[in-house]
Parts: C-alpha cells; structure tokens; sequence
C-alpha cells in the first residue's frame, strides 16, 4: 500500500509482507528473522538532500549465536542493520526509488542480495544497553555514490547509511554504516 | 560660511559648491572617501583658490605633524581650477618645500596660488598664523585609460609555461610501476629507462601484489589519457584512484604519477587534443593542494620517447609539468600586460545564465558599454526566474532588446532549441555554473556531475553548435581551475575543461576564450555560497574578491586580448608569501633583483659597437620595467607604449627610476618616467644623458 502525501513528493510505504519474506529467506534456515515490519519513506534523493528511510520493528526471541547475554550487542546490531538494508534496497528496486536500483530488476538484486553486497565501514556507539526482546529501529541512507566500471576498477556503488535502535525501556544505539554493492547490473 | 564670515577673502570670489565639487572629483576618477572629504568651504578666484578645511573627528591621527587627510585638502584645493578649465583629471605629482610651522592642527584656511612650475600652497590657522606652507606643488594630467590601466595593474593573469633545469638522475634507485591500462604507450619508454619497474592492470592486481609482500613501488605511473574517454569518465577515473590512493596506507610514500598527453597546451599554437585529460589535471590540482606531495602530473608530447623525461619530472619535485621536446615546463601564473585597443560587442549575444548574477551583470553591462542590442539569456527557469521580467524592462530602457529563454544549455537538444529560434549570435557568453564544495576524499561521482553538467556539457555542446568563426566565444572558468582550490576538486576539474576548451577551439580556427575568473564580491552569484572562512582561506591564497566594476573593466580589457585563457583576478599579495600552490609562487611581488637590474646599463654598453648601443638601452630599460612590473618577460613591455597603459603607478615610477639611477650612475628626476613615457623614449634619454656625462 502506497500513501502518497499531496503537496510533497513524499512517498510511504507500509511493510511488504511478501518482499520482507523473501528478504529474510537467507536468515530463515539459522532462525534469525529479526526484521518485523518496515515502512520505508521516500522523500526526493538523498544525494540532492532528499531522504530514502524505513522505520523498522525487531524481535529477537533468542540470540542465534550465543546464549541469552541479556542485551542487545554488536553482532546483533550488524545483523538487524543487515535486514533493514537489504529490505530498503529490495523496495527501493522494487517501487524504482532512487538511483540506480531503480533500473535493477528484483531478480538482480537476489542474486547479488549476499554475495556482492559488503560493509566496508561500520562505527556503533551503545548508548544505554537495550534489554527488550522487541525494538525499534530506522535505516536512512545518506548518499549513494554509483561509481562507473574502468581499467583501475569495477563498477560499485556505495551506500553511506544511519541507523538508530531503541528499546522501551529507554535503551539506545545508534551508527554509521558504508556498504559497497559490487558487480552492478550493467544497463 | 558666507564671504562676510570668513576673514582674508578678497573681492569677487566665487564659491564652490561642496557636494558639487566631490562629485565632479569622482567624474575623474578621483574618488575621495568620507575621512578625505574635509574641504568645508571653498572660494575660487581666478586661478587662486581660497578654502577651509577640518579634519573629521574620527580622523584620529593626533601624532603627526600634519595630519594627511588636512594636507590632502589643500592638494584638492588646488586642483579646483583644473576641474573648470580642462575635461583632464589632473593628479599631485610632487611637492617641493613643505615646510610645517604648527603641528597638532586639526583645522585650516588654504589658499592655493599658481606660480613657476606649479602652485604654492599656503596652510594657516583660524588666527592667521601659518599651519604649513608647500613651495611648489606639481600636477600631472592622466587620462581615463591611464587610470584604468593603473586599477587594473596586478589582475590579469596568464599561464607560462617555464623550463626546469633536470636534476641529475638520483631518482635512478627508485622502484616505479605502471598501474592501468596503457593506452598511449607509455611503459615501452619506462621499461627502457627503468631497471626495477612493474606492471599492475588494476588496483585490486596491485593489492594482491602488495599483500604478497612485495615492496611498494616509489612511483606509480598512470595513463590519463584515453581518446575514447569523455569528460565526465576521465573525471571520475581520477577522482575514484585519487581516492583509492589516498586510503591506502601501504602507499603512503609513493607518488602517484599521473601522465596525459594532448591534456595542457604548454605553447598558444600547440593543439589541445585531450580535452577530457584537462578535466584530470583540474581534478589533481586541487588533489594537490590538499594532499601536497602524493600526486605529480605530467603531460607528454611524445609517449613513447617520455621515459628519461618522467624520470626527471618526478626528481625536479614539481607537482605539474609538462614535457616537450625532451625539456620540461612547470606552469606559472604570470602578470599580464594589458592588451592594447578596445573590441565592442555588437549585434545578438547568447548569454548562458543569463538570469544569474553574473549574466544579469554582463548583460547590462554589454547594452551600456558595448554595443549589443539583442540579448539572448538562456537560463533554466526561463522567464520565471526572479527578477527576469525587470531585466527584460531595464534592457528594454536601455535601448535593447532581451529574450529570456528557458533553456537548459547543458541539455542538448534544449540548446538546440534556443538558438534555432534566434538570429545567428555574434558573441555567445556562457557564465553558467555551479558550486558542490566538498573534500577531494568524500566527493561523490555525483558531485562531480552537479557541477561538471552545467559548466562543461553546456561548454561542449556550444562547442558543437557554434562554428561561426566569427562568433566571439567566451567562458567563464575560473582560476579554481588554475590553482587546484583546496575542496574544489569538481570545480577546478569543470574550469580546466573550458579552459582546454578554449585552446581547443582557436587551434581549429574558431574563437575561444576562457577567462578564469578570481573571486566575484557577489551577493546572491556562486561567491555568495562561500561561508567566511572560504573567503578567509581564498585571501589567504593570495586572492581577493573582485567588485563587480574592476570585473566588467577586466572584462572589457581581456576581450581585446590574444589568449585563449586568461585570469581576471584581483591579487592580496600579502597573500602570497605563505604557504600558496606553485603555480602561483611567480605572482609574489618581485620588487628587487632578478634579470640584469643589478647590472650597470654603462658597461652594458660599453662592451657593443655604436651601432648597437640604442637597441641595447631599450632592451635594458624594457627588462628593468618588467621586474618592476613582476612581467614575465622584457617582450611583455612594448617599447611604444606609455608606461601608464601598461600599468606601472606612481611606486612603480619610482621604482623605475631608482632602478635607472643605480644602473646608469646618473641622478634622476622624480619626474623622469612622466616626461619620458615610452620605454623607448626613456632609453633615448639615458643615453643621451650617459653621452653628456661623459663628455
């Protein structure tokens, strides 16, 4: 469901049921769908001070790694962030939001979902510990950088992002995260 | 005060209207600010003239003799008669016997009396006492064109391209590689020059190496160059291995050595081939200047044969250079005479953001100087733009017609559009563009695009469509471009391309000029971006903001000229004795030393047959004035032409003559430049007063 707001060229999009499932499938096998909802706003391009965000729900029943440490840690952190990304980057595909995922197919963007799609910046700062099992969380893309392929170089984008966790409880964290998406689709 | 009020009037003067008088100054030329205006009243009286004067009371200045802005009201005083009788602006020239009676006087009675030679000038106080008197004081008249030729004096600039002596090869121990792809044959000479050299066909074939644990090259040679490649990729290219290098930590003491070929014209007549390499030097310039030391470009005339030439490029320590023949050049920017002779603007011109700032400011300023009576103004917005339909009616006033026209130049069949609909332009002017400031390390391909489209794509597609070789065809770049701006690295990339735009354009027998703008003192043009702290950083670079009259006059005079690129800026030179680019490093204020001002003219001549001997003077005297002038050359001096219109002022004059003096042993006057105004001339002079000593 699309609710385009008059006036504005801000577009909302409540949760994709179908688009998160088949964000999540990766995670499904080692029971870690943390993602719950997400409602992804488009509001022009970030590059010319736009804004490309989803405002997220998490629930994390039990760590998929380590036994109940009783709070929300990094490798939590990354693999929410994880989620988030993937799923603002499938819809932004999806419903041709910004540049240039809007000349990707879905198709193309599963195939290149896990293998070329690297962090290769990560900075989170824990401002109180997050105990709840069920959080909040938002994913606001920054820039998109679309480097072309050459002699030197294949072709990459870079995605500067922001995330913001929070928990009822008052718990808090928050980060800046550069993912690199190699081997574009060539169009 | 009236006649009755003031004591010591004689019969029959005539009083002078005050606010009339200051203003009739400035139809001169002569521009008094408030601290200077402290004439209160005065009386004329045949040639004599009668006035009273008093220093404002922010004058401060209790520790002189005689403050300056009181004495300068007698000299005012004094050119009243001048102002009634001749269309001339006539300056003080020279004071003889001054003589202070009284100090701490804020307030006197003049009275200027013509006599031998000049005018006396008697200063008293309210009591009648004398305050100051000033035995003779000279004027000399100057014209307008003198004036403009003296405000103009430091702000055209053009790039030489200078020899560098070689080094003797010690960078012979280094290890270089090649990364990339050689598309100009470039490895060929380094292999045959080199004995530890690599190859790497990418960046990621260079991490490999290097995590192998082989040693990291000292040099990396890169070609920039690529016939196939346009503007925009080049660009990116370099910004993105500009990058890559700079995160690189293992790379930390290597340079970077980035090699075009066809990129820079180092001569007026050689073609500029490589328009989109011209992007990459702009790019690097400002690279440099933020990352000193990491980058080098060179530009090559012959590939294949460059290997030993780039060896001593990287040992000269250079950031850029250009190889010809074998030699190497470094770029500097240089002091420029002012061309001689005026060119009028007629007929239709295109204006390429033509609501902007700047192209609202030339469009007035073609109607009301020039002789243009059909505007065309291309702008994005079209009429809708601010203020658009007040230019059209102020142009329309002025007796012009203006179409404003939506048109977005950079958009091709857009443009194509526009001047379809128009007669045949016999001037086109493309002022668009826009500022994206960012770091060379954070700017985004997008960012270089923002600013690329509007400048360069425009520039290139004007290119395309006007062949008129008639049609005067001007850029605005700017000296961004020149001087690689630190967090500009987009900006100085889009101006280098007009600039190698324009050299591109003459070699083929079209019009092209790029003028490289220095810093606009703008409200609401791309200048007015700038917070206080760029402006603070561009004054420390040597630059200040140019006034929108000084650019127009810049303007006016750059059009008359030869160059395909030229530099209207006004210098700070204080600025430029820090820590400044190296193309800039000529532009410091050479007032002592250099070529032949310390040798004596007298055994200059002594050693040549007689024949000879005039030439000689000429060519001594033009070398003196242009050290005097920071030149680049004796051949900027024309022999014929009045130093005034070249641009040497008052402290040039002096220096002239001091210069003069020490050289031919002679004692000169302070007058000696104003009556011998050609190099010529005073060449002439000096050799007749040599002959006279002698005898």
């Amino acid at each position: 469901m699309t609710q385009l707001l008059d006036d504005t060229d801000r577009s909302v999009f409540a949760t994709d049921e179908e688009l998160l499932h088949r964000v999540l499938t990766p995670y499904r096998a080692k029971r870690c769908e943390y993602l719950t909802s997400a409602t992804v706003t488009s509001e022009g391009d970030p590059r010319d001070g736009g804004r490309l965000s989803a405002a997220c729900t998490f629930e994390i029943p039990e760590s998929c790694y380590i036994d109940d440490t009783g709070h929300f840690n990094s490798v939590e952190f990354n693999i929410c962030f994880n989620q988030m990304a993937y799923y603002l980057m499938a819809k932004s595909v999806k419903e041709s939001l910004v540049e240039p995922f809007s000349r990707w197919t879905l198709d193309q963007f599963w195939t290149r979902q896990l293998a070329d799609v690297f962090i290769t910046d990560f900075k989170s700062t824990f401002r109180k510990a997050m105990r709840g099992r069920r959080f909040k969380g938002e994913i606001e893309i920054v820039d998109i950088a679309e480097w072309d392929a050459n002699d030197l170089r294949e072709a990459l984008v870079i995605l500067r992002t922001r995330c913001h966790y929070a928990d009822e409880h008052g718990g808090e964290s928050h980060g800046e995260v550069t993912a690199a998406v190699t081997n574009p689709p060539v169009i | 005060m009236s006649k009755a009020e003031r004591p010591g009037l004689p019969d029959g003067v005539r009083e002078v209207d005050i606010e009339h008088l200051y203003s009739r100054f400035a139809d001169r030329g002569l521009q008094y600010g408030p601290a200077f205006r402290g004439l209160r009243s005065v009386w004329s009286h045949g040639e004599e003239v009668y006035a009273d004067s008093a220093l404002d009371s922010t004058a401060g200045g209790d520790d002189y003799l005689l403050h300056p802005a009181l004495l300068d009201t007698a000299l005012q005083a004094a050119l009243v008669p001048d102002l009634e009788r001749d269309d001339r602006t006539f300056l003080p020239f020279a004071l003889r016997g001054i003589r202070v009676h009284r100090t701490g006087v804020r307030a006197v009675r003049i009275h200027t009396v013509p006599g031998d030679g000049g005018v006396s000038l008697a200063l008293t106080g309210d009591d009648g006492e004398p305050v100051a008197t000033v035995g003779t004081l000279v004027r000399r008249a100057v014209t307008a064109d003198q004036l403009d030729a003296a405000a103009q004096r430091t702000q055209l600039l053009r790039v030489a391209w200078k020899s560098v002596v070689q080094q003797s090869d010690h960078a012979d121990q280094l290890h270089w590689g090649f990364l990339g792809t050689d598309r100009i044959g470039l490895t060929g000479a380094l292999k045959a020059t080199r004995r530890s050299f690599d190859s790497y066909p990418s960046l990621s074939e260079l991490d490999s190496v290097l995590r192998e644990g082989t040693s990291v090259p000292d040099v990396v040679v890169v070609s920039c160059t690529d016939e196939d490649s346009p503007v925009r990729s080049a660009a990116q290219r370099a910004l993105m291995l500009v990058q890559e290098w700079l995160a690189d930590d293992r790379l930390a003491k290597s340079r970077l050595v980035l090699v075009s070929s066809g990129a820079v014209a180092a001569r007026a007549e050689e073609d500029l081939s490589d328009v989109s390499g011209a992007a990459v030097w702009g790019l690097l310039r400002s690279a440099q200047s933020e990352h000193p030391g990491r980058f080098v470009l060179v530009d090559v005339d012959d590939p294949g044969n460059s290997g030993r030439a780039l060896v001593a490029a990287v040992a000269s320590d250079e950031p850029q250079l250009a190889v010809r023949q074998g030699s190497l050049l470094r770029p500097r920017l240089v002091r420029c005479p002012p061309p001689q002779g005026r060119k009028s603007l007629t007929g239709t011109v295109v204006i390429t953001g033509g609501t902007g700032a700047l192209g609202r400011l030339f469009a007035r300023h073609l109607v009301t100087r020039h002789d243009v009576k059909h505007l065309v103004l291309l702008s994005r917005r079209g009429p809708d733009a601010p203020g658009a339909a007040e230019l059209v009616a102020e142009l329309d006033e002025l007796g012009a017609r203006a179409d404003v026209i939506a048109c977005d130049a950079a958009d091709r069949p857009s443009l194509e559009r526009a001047l379809a609909g128009i007669p045949a332009p016999s001037a086109v002017i493309h002022t668009a563009g826009v500022l994206a400031d960012a770091a060379v390390g954070t700017l985004t391909p997008r960012g270089l695009d923002k600013v690329l489209r509007p400048k360069v794509d425009a520039a290139l597609h004007l290119h395309e469509l006007i062949r008129d070789p008639d049609c005067v065809f001007v850029m605005f770049s700017s000296v961004a471009g020149l001087a690689g701006n630190a967090g500009q690295a987009n900006y100085a990339a889009a101006n280098a391309v007009l600039d190698a735009l324009a050299h591109h354009r003459r070699t083929h027998g079209l019009q092209g000029m790029s003028l490289a703008w220095g810093l606009w003192e703008s409200e609401g043009g791309m200048g007015s971006d700038l917070s206080a702290a760029d402006r603070n950083r561009m004054k420390r670079s040597g630059f200040a903001p140019l006034g929108y009259d000084q650019g127009l006059a810049l303007f006016d005079v750059a059009l008359s000229g030869d160059d395909a690129v030229l530099s209207p800026v006004r210098l700070n030179e204080a600025g430029l004795t820090g820590d400044i680019p190296a193309v800039l490093e000529e532009l410091a204020p050479a007032r002592t030393g250099k070529h032949g001002v310390t040798d004596t003219l007298v055994s200059r001549l002594a050693d040549l047959p007689d024949d000879e001997r005039d030439a000689a003077a000429v060519e001594f005297v033009r070398a003196v004035a242009a050290t005097v002038l920071g030149y680049d050359s004796a051949d900027d001096i024309d022999p014929d032409r009045e130093f005034g219109e070249i641009g040497l002022d008052s402290i040039g004059n002096l220096e002239l003559s001091r210069h003069l003096a020490a050289a031919t042993g002679l004692r000169l006057p302070a007058t000696l430049v104003f009556d011998h105004p050609t190099p010529a001339g005073l060449a002439s002079h000096l050799r007749q007063l040599l002959q006279e000593s002698n005898s």
